[in-house]
């Protein structure tokens, strides 16, 4: 990890000016991230600054991987996220759309008349109540725009943590390998001992087919291990954006130490608060519903109003013009059903997002315990579990010496102790797995549900679904 | 012996005398007795005991006059004083901190300070009175194993008596009628109070030795017990898996060697108390004679001539002999596993086993890994590796000749010309010209003995399988044409 932050830093020098691509919201959303993650974006739009992006994830590829690296290669190189940025151009072009007036209506009718002569009418009306609603549909749309800058800015932090979290699985595991390949040590030793009693004659076949079985379940249990890291590996290709040559990485082998302190509980909750993004999607809702409300209520009624020139030619060839307006009438349906409408819409979203609050406190202590758990069993483990092992292992050795305990209960003891260091070693992944969720929450996005690793544009919680359009 | 056979004589005709006046139903005609008798004397009335009243009690016996008092290797003898004719004594039963052998502290029961008990010595027709204090943390009692005595002395705990609840004192009082090798033993909750070691020897002197006059007069108690390696408290709950063997509660090297002068005649008294295992204890350099048992002196004509003498579970042996030859001579319990010290069971059988580069494998997870004992387990001991705190597994001592590979119930006799002392006085130093050194080639020549090239496999002791060779020479008929 420390090799690569030369490499770091050079990513971010050559992205420092991302903010010429065409824009569209990116910036603010490169704001948002920033204040979150070290780690830069960079959207594609076929700017130079795309060369500069591949050649940043190259170098990071040639590295040892770290988790820094990872989620930095993730933000450039993850196609999926790519994918979800160009939800800002489509919420740009609603914007853009939002401005147009609507296209005025031409009307043109001629008629026949028996023994010749022709009745035209023509007329050319416009929905004249859209020029009210133009202001509306625009601050609409803008809003619209605020919830997808945040929503983008939610699908990077997802991102990031899916990595993180993948990353720890890797590293756990293939630390994990490292000593069950031990324990096939151990097994082979302690069968080459059984072999060379049978050769002596000093115990019996089944002594020896026994512990062969000992062994074999050995190997059979790191053939497993090994598929789990391929698998592994196989998941950060996907989250990583690898594919071909670029799939040959290496990853840093050994997770690393805890931090001597855990972050305070005071003022988390209050932060995760503040910073969600997903209360933010949420808010963009509120507000659209708001203003909803806001045009329900005068024009709840009144779906269009036109207004326009008539003018007809009668037979004669004369010409009358004069002009038109049609207004629907407020008898039947003077918009109550719109307006109740949208304020029940409004009304969800205003308890979804108190509902929305409340789960992220939630899932922040349930988080924050989790994370202090793991802490907790790290440290037992590292200050109770394996010392007591290694002592254990070498008073067996002076019994082993003493002639007091077998080989085989020397290499079984000494196989407790490697069983003891995988259990440090997986407590160590779920701590950092736990700060890497407390920290997702922390930068305001809800996990999917811990543990599981969902695409990074996976729909979010209840609250935070997609604006069904207007 | 003469003497021997009118001493049976006339306590037979004691006894016959006896039961003719229980026979009679009359009151019994005690002897005038010199010494004045207490209450406990007086109340033998009952059983055998009869015969005995009649027999006298006599002034306390004194050492130096009446008797040549017991060595006592590794222990000691149980002081006392005369009060009003009668020899006092004060046993206390208690935890006692006890060195098996160097290496090895372990917390057991025992009197006075010490395990076994010390040696209680009398004389015949002494007047006793014994008091027994109990600093256990539970009931005891004393019996006197093989004493004759009137049935409320005999210590048997809800039988006899009530146990003697911790912080009491009670008292033994009787007069002893008889001559020979005896001992103590509390007779309540056996297994965990003589596991943990509670158990002492009663030599009784005859009053007038008849017969040669022995010079050095050994007693020594044999016991066993079960102390898990690293661990430092008997385990009273064993009952066949006993790890220490030990004489006078020492295991090799922490026996006293038995040291006597050139020509001394020498009695070794042996009991034992342990809780499983009978002990043939084997005398090196000597033919000698069984002279006692618990039950008296054997008659001289039934003295068999031994060299190995087996001391029965919760019975005593006396074997005397004249130590004509000189020498360190090795006295040992002849069972192989009574010569050992807390060498685990249940290991698996390595001898002959080729280890070839299975130390190297294991060295990768265990760096302190060696191969024990493939060729057999003789010199596992020297190598000095570390073993388990307060253990003795596989404890010896340095020989004048190499290591001495022996633990539990082995001692030495050490037998010396012209020494003044029974101090300790060193390793024998063989007479040149009869060491046992390695065959010079004139000598195998001299004597015809022809060396057959050794097998081709020596390292595990396998030899390369004759029988599977059909038609190869037997070992015996070896091809010199």
């Amino acid at each position: 990890m420390r090799r690569a932050i030369p490499v770091m830093i050079g990513v971010s020098v050559a992205l420092a000016g991302c903010g010429g691509t065409r824009d569209q919201g990116f910036t603010d959303v490169q704001k948002t991230v920033s204040q979150r993650t070290t780690a830069k974006i960079h959207w594609d739009q076929g700017s130079t600054e795309d060369e500069q992006s591949a050649a940043a994830v190259k170098q990071l590829l040639s590295h040892e991987l770290g988790v820094d690296e990872a989620v930095q290669i993730a933000l450039l190189n993850n196609r999926s996220l790519q994918a979800v940025y160009q939800d800002l151009g489509v919420a740009q072009a609603d914007l853009v759309r939002a401005g147009l007036l609507r296209n005025p209506v031409f009307d043109v009718s001629a008629k026949f008349a028996r023994g010749g002569g022709v009745r035209l009418e023509l007329s050319i009306v416009e929905d004249f109540l859209d020029l009210f609603f133009i202001p509306m549909r625009k601050r609409l749309a803008e809003t619209a725009i605020e919830g997808a800058k945040a929503r983008v800015a939610g699908a990077v932090i997802d991102l990031a943590t899916n990595v993180r979290v993948a990353v720890y699985r890797l590293q756990t595991t293939t630390q994990a390998l490292e000593l069950r390949r031990t324990v096939v040590q151990a097994a082979s030793a302690a069968y080459d001992l059984t072999q060379r009693l049978r050769a002596a004659g000093n115990i019996t076949k089944l002594d020896l087919l026994e512990q062969r079985g000992v062994f074999e379940e050995a190997k059979m249990h790191l053939g497993q291990a090994e598929v789990e890291v391929d698998e592994l590996r196989e998941h950060l290709n996907s989250l990583l954006g690898l594919w071909g040559d670029e799939t040959q990485w290496i990853v840093a082998p050994r997770l690393p130490d805890m931090s001597a302190d855990e972050m305070p509980m005071d003022g988390l909750e209050r932060r995760a608060i503040e910073r969600s993004l997903d209360l933010a999607i949420t808010r963009s809702e509120i507000a659209l519903h708001a203003q909803r409300l806001g045009i329900a209520r005068p024009f709840g009624a009144i779906g269009n109003a036109d207004l326009g020139v008539a003018a007809e030619k009668e037979i004669d060839g004369t010409w009358a013009v004069g002009p038109a307006a049609s207004v629907p009438l407020p008898i039947f349906n003077f918009g109550q059903g719109a307006v109740a409408e949208a304020r029940a819409e409004l009304r969800r979203s205003q308890e979804l997002y108190a509902a929305q609050a409340i789960e992220i406190r939630s899932r922040v202590r349930t988080a924050r315990s989790r994370l202090l758990a793991n802490r907790a069993r790290v440290d037992y483990l590292q200050q109770a579990m394996l010392p007591l092992r290694r002592a254990a292992v070498e008073e067996t050795q002076l019994h082993y010496n003493g002639m007091l305990a077998s080989p085989f209960r020397l290499i079984q003891t000494k196989q407790n102790e490697i069983a003891a260091g995988v259990d440090y070693v997986e407590a160590l992944g779920g701590y950092w797995i736990a700060l890497a969720m407390l920290n997702q929450l922390l930068d305001g996005r809800v996990p999917m549900d811990a543990g599981s690793d969902s695409a990074a544009t996976s729909p979010r919680m209840m609250g935070g679904q997609m604006d069904r359009g207007h | 012996m003469a003497p021997h056979h009118t001493c049976f004589a006339r306590l037979a005709s004691l006894m016959l005398t006896g039961s003719l006046i229980m026979g009679a139903d009359e009151a019994p005609k005690v002897p005038k007795v010199p010494a004045p008798q207490p209450g406990a004397v007086a109340e033998h009335g009952a059983a055998h005991a009869d015969a005995k009243a009649t027999a006298k009690t006599l002034p306390p016996g004194e050492p130096g006059t009446d008797y040549t008092p017991v060595v006592v290797p590794n222990g000691t003898t149980l002081p006392w004083k005369v009060v009003d004719g009668v020899k006092v004594f004060h046993l206390t039963a208690e935890p006692v901190q006890h060195e098996f052998a160097p290496g090895l502290v372990a917390t057991v029961w025992g009197y006075n300070g010490q395990s076994p008990g010390p040696v209680l010595e009398l004389v015949d027709g002494d007047h006793i009175r014994v008091y027994v204090t109990n600093r256990l943390p539970e009931k005891t009692s004393v019996h006197w194993h093989a004493i004759l005595l009137p049935n409320a002395q005999d210590g048997v705990s809800g039988l006899t008596q009530l146990g003697i609840p911790p912080g009491e004192t009670v008292k033994y009082e009787f007069t002893v009628h008889q001559q020979g090798t005896f001992m103590y033993h509390p007779h309540f909750d056996e297994m965990t109070q003589m596991g943990m070691g509670m158990m002492g020897m009663i030599v009784i002197h005859p009053r007038n030795p008849k017969g040669p006059k022995v010079d050095r007069d050994f007693s020594i108690m044999l016991t066993e017990w079960a102390i898990k390696a690293g661990t430092s408290r008997p385990d009273t709950n064993e009952m066949m898996e006993f790890n220490i063997l030990t004489m006078n509660s020492k295991a090799f090297p922490g026996t006293a060697p038995l040291v006597v002068k050139l020509g001394e005649r020498v009695r070794i008294r042996f009991g034992n108390l342990g809780a499983m295992d009978h002990h043939p204890v084997h005398l090196h350099g000597y033919q000698f004679k069984v002279v006692a048992t618990d039950g008296g002196d054997v008659e001289q004509a039934g003295q068999q001539p031994e060299t190995t003498v087996l001391v029965p579970v919760g019975s005593t042996r006396a074997i005397e002999f004249v130590a004509d030859a000189p020498g360190d001579w090795a006295m040992h319990c002849h069972m192989t596993h009574h010569i050992m010290n807390q060498m685990g069971h249940g290991l698996p059988n390595m001898v002959g086993v080729d280890a070839g580069d299975l130390d190297e494998q294991m060295r990768k997870l265990l760096p302190d890994y060696m191969t024990m004992g493939p060729t057999g387990m003789g010199e596992m001991a020297e190598m000095g590796m570390k073993i388990p705190e307060n253990s003795i597994p596989m404890v010896g001592a340095d020989g004048p000749h190499g290591y001495i590979d022996m633990g539990g119930m082995f001692t030495v006799l050490k037998v010396r010309d012209g020494i003044t002392t029974y101090e300790d006085p060193g390793w024998y130093a063989q007479p040149k010209g009869t060491e046992v050194v390695t065959a010079s080639p004139e000598e195998l020549r001299r004597d015809g003995i022809e060396i057959d090239p050794p097998p081709a496999v020596p390292a595990n002791g396998t030899p390369s399988a004759p029988a599977a060779t059909p038609g190869a020479a037997m070992p015996h008929e070896h091809q010199h044409h």
